[in-house]
């Protein structure tokens, strides 16, 4: 049967069954758009959340790293964090001396504080913080405790570890005047800890990363893990939250598809069962069966067209109006404006749809018995 | 010529055979009545001459066409291109207007859409059904309707028609009408085998054969 044939009666077909068609086109813009909407719109909530929590965050997206020591820092060096620091987790209290004398408990109070990019320490004598001098053993003290015990820069301060019975030097290199809740004694955390370790000490410390992306942190959260290291946020619930949501909505999503696809086959069925008188007719004035099964076949596929084209319209513009409701409470966009992943799942549906429902004409057409239908409408 | 031999037809449900080993042949051009009573087979017999059954066994040629042995597309293009089919119950569509219902086997053959218009109004003028072209098939009355599938049958213009009861559901004036028209027909050149109860009906045909019981039990000429 060539295309002229095949589209007259397609077109007549339409018009002899409008409501049939109609109803298997309501069919499956349903199932299309449930498919899209879930795909474009609600599988995108981690993302949005991602979005959310790097805006919050100006880009900069804090984790902490529990279980490594500082000379295990190799175990982190090839993840991306722009930033990676030691914090101490508990008070530590060094037993520091000055030549004989040792310093005071009213001076290391709040001790050990890492000399980070953004410390709000200025020293008036000496160097200041800075990243070179990390891995020295360097201090930096108040004037307060320059004055009382008479140190200047270039002056030792010695921490006694009892353990060992051992000594650590640690030269001043600054002097500060402190502000109210500074520490009078500042070291370089990393140099102390480091100290500690080689001493058979353990300071409990843990270290801070900052990433860049909050989307990449449940990549480096898993490759972390594999390594024992235990890495832990303030959204871990909530990314773990949607990620089961996630998961659940991809399968509501396979559900919906499998029904879609079993619900329109079935009303396809009812189509053929209807539509089979006139099947017959054809077959007796010489219709071969492979033409009348191009005939349902274009008439389901122009059917599956226009339900894609009017799902899409229904799925754009349900998003629009999500996104356009999400932004203006949070300013960002909770779903994919063109998503080209809902795009080829709604067409990959499609096929699947078609795909059953040639299926299903073919082994109707095939079923049809010419002589029994002559009997029974004689009948 | 149509030669069939030993024909036999079976149906699962039924307890002896609809057709018991006929053996028949049918001149091309041939007027031929086959008359008997419900369930002596004869609408067998037609539905496998037109190739819309296959035989249980036994053999049906058609101009040296085995249609026992053909593929189903084979035969679907003996339906469209053979044969035409009038039967009792019309089987024209309803929605369709009479220029549509005719069109079909035209549609089906592949005849080319310039050649369409043309035959379909020369054919309905000879069934006299110009002035109802465009009217829907449900609208029409019972010997327009079986008139209407005569043209279906002739569109195409095959060498056999098939007719099963063409006037099982007419009237008299209707029937007479019906007949002349398969009489017409059939002076054109054209062979058409008719099944029929009625003996008058019958009697327009060269030869009348009897069906009992599934076997031929008489033929007159």
């Amino acid at each position: 049967m060539r295309f002229r044939e095949l589209c007259w009666f397609a077109k007549k077909e339409f018009s002899t069954c409008p409501f049939l068609y109609a109803g298997l086109l309501l069919l499956l813009v349903f199932a299309l758009s449930a498919i899209g909407m879930t795909f474009e719109t609600f599988s995108r909530s981690v993302e949005a959340f991602y979005d959310y929590v790097n805006k919050i965050g100006n880009n900069q997206f804090v984790c902490d790293l529990y279980g490594l020591q500082l000379d295990d820092r190799e175990l982190i060096e090839d993840i991306d964090f722009s930033e990676v620091y030691a914090v101490d987790e508990g008070r530590v209290q060094p037993v520091l001396y000055v030549g004989e004398d040792r310093i005071g408990e009213e001076f290391i109070y709040a001790n050990l504080i890492y000399p980070r990019k953004g410390t709000d320490i200025r020293t008036y004598q000496g160097e200041g913080f800075n990243y070179t001098n990390e891995d020295d053993n360097v201090v930096w003290i108040s004037d307060e405790l320059s004055e009382t015990y008479n140190l200047s820069v270039g002056d030792e301060i010695i921490q006694k570890i009892a353990k060992d019975d051992s000594e650590i030097k640690y030269t001043v290199i600054g002097l500060y005047r402190p502000k109210e809740s500074d520490p009078d004694i500042v070291f370089a955390l990393d140099t102390y800890c480091s100290n500690m370790l080689e001493h058979g000490e353990f300071v409990p410390h843990h270290l801070v990363g900052t990433l860049s992306e909050s989307r990449s942190y449940i990549g480096v959260r898993k490759t972390l893990r594999d390594r024992n290291v235990v890495v832990r946020c303030e959204y871990d619930e909530v990314f773990d939250f949607l990620a089961i949501a996630d998961i659940v909505i991809y399968i509501l999503s396979a559900v919906t598809a499998l029904f879609g696809v079993w619900m329109f086959n079935n009303a396809l069925g009812i189509m053929i069962r209807r539509r089979m008188v006139y099947l017959l007719k054809l077959r007796m004035i010489g219709s071969r069966s492979g033409s009348i099964l191009k005939i349902f076949c274009c008439t389901t596929a122009l059917t599956i067209i226009i339900s894609f084209v009017i799902s899409r319209v229904v799925v754009i513009a349900f998003t629009g109006y999500i996104n356009g409701l999400i932004e203006k409470f949070y300013q960002i966009g909770i779903a994919a404006k063109w998503s080209i992943k809902g795009f080829v799942v709604t067409l990959i549906a499609c096929a699947v749809v078609y795909l059953f429902g040639v299926l299903k004409l073919r082994s109707s057409i095939r079923k049809a018995n010419l002589g029994q239908a002559l009997e029974g409408s004689r009948a | 010529m149509i030669i069939i031999e030993q024909l036999t037809k079976v149906y699962d449900s039924a307890d002896r055979a609809a057709l018991d080993g006929v053996d028949l042949k049918i001149r091309d051009g041939e007027f031929v009545s086959i008359v008997g009573k419900s369930g002596s087979g004869k609408s067998t017999l037609l539905h496998l001459i037109g190739a819309i059954e296959k035989p249980t066994s036994g053999k049906i040629t058609v101009d040296d066409f085995d249609l026992t042995t053909a593929s189903d597309n084979d035969l679907s293009d003996y339906r469209s291109r053979k044969t035409g089919f009038v039967f009792q119950s019309f089987h024209l569509e309803p929605n369709f207007t009479v220029y549509d219902n005719v069109r079909l086997p035209l549609l089906i053959a592949g005849i080319p859409y310039g050649e369409h218009k043309e035959r379909i109004e020369k054919i309905l003028e000879k069934v006299d059904l110009s002035q109802k072209i465009n009217d829907k098939a449900s609208k029409l009355s019972g010997g327009e309707k079986q008139r209407c599938a005569i043209a279906r049958a002739l569109v195409c213009d095959p060498p056999l028609i098939l007719a099963d009861e063409p006037c099982g559901n007419l009237d008299s004036e209707n029937s007479l009408k019906i007949m002349n028209l398969l009489k017409s027909i059939n002076e054109e050149g054209k062979g058409v085998i008719l099944i029929t109860h009625d003996k008058e009906a019958a009697r327009y045909a060269e030869r009348i054969i009897e069906l009992k019981d599934g076997r031929i039990i008489n033929e007159i000429s």
